[in-house]
């Protein structure tokens, strides 16, 4: 994952995309227990988007450096990546406040926990509502264990 | 209508169990994924081979195989 997140830095640095972060499974995985998910879902921000949107810069950029499409992926270095365009008002403002994260010394961004209830909500598969009620279930843990006395038999 | 002692007990144990993987660091979380996708896909590749045939998500991940470089 480490070296799959380099790559995906080095197409910024490189100008192919915008902002971007991690959402989805694995974003949800950094607040939550470990979800079992196939592949990684990076939502990019495209700074002066053509007037047909393509994934092909990227497609081409990483395929110079060997990795490879394999359905409507890329694997980098293991890892299938989903390469999503931010083209709603909802996934841009998730993408621009995402969390900054060092994973092993290589930057990354985490859409926020909210954003991530929010983009669930709004796909509304039943995985999402599942996912949402995870979130909602850990929130609710927190803060009855915050505001629980010394003493006080543990809620059901 | 409540659940009995031993399942209430069950479903603690179960938030518990969450909870703690929730709060190992994300490297560690992602290497759990990491094993549990292989799992799937050795799954998936068992359920092909027995002649399980007909559903393309276990197709598809049979396929792929185990992940040639994990993090």
């Amino acid at each position: 994952m480490k070296a799959t997140l380099s790559e995906i830095n080095a197409l910024r640095e490189a100008g192919i995309i915008g902002q971007h972060a991690i959402g989805g499974a694995m974003g949800a995985t950094f607040y939550l227990e470990p979800i079992s998910t196939y592949d990684l879902d990076i939502f990019v921000i495209f700074e002066n988007p053509p007037l047909i949107l393509t994934l092909t810069p990227i497609y081409d950029f990483l395929g110079q450096r060997a990795h490879l499409p394999e359905g409507d992926a890329i694997v980098i270095h293991g890892w299938p990546v989903q390469f999503l365009p931010a083209e709603s008002p909802l996934l841009t403002e998730a993408v621009r406040q995402a969390t900054a994260v060092d994973f092993e010394g290589v930057p990354t961004r985490v859409m926020t926990a909210e954003h991530l209830m929010a983009i669930a909500l709004q796909t509304g598969r039943a995985k999402d509502f599942s996912r949402i009620l995870a979130f909602v279930e850990s929130w609710c843990r927190r803060h009855s264990e915050a505001y629980r006395h010394p003493g006080q038999p543990r809620a059901a | 209508m409540n659940p009995s002692p031993l399942t209430a007990q069950i479903l603690e144990q179960k938030r518990d169990r969450r909870q703690l993987l929730a709060q190992l660091p994300f490297p560690e979380k992602v290497r759990i994924v990491e094993k549990l996708r292989d799992a799937a896909k050795r799954i998936a590749a068992s359920a092909e081979l027995q002649g399980l045939r007909g559903h393309s998500a276990t197709n598809k991940l049979a396929k792929q195989g185990p992940s040639p470089n994990p993090s």
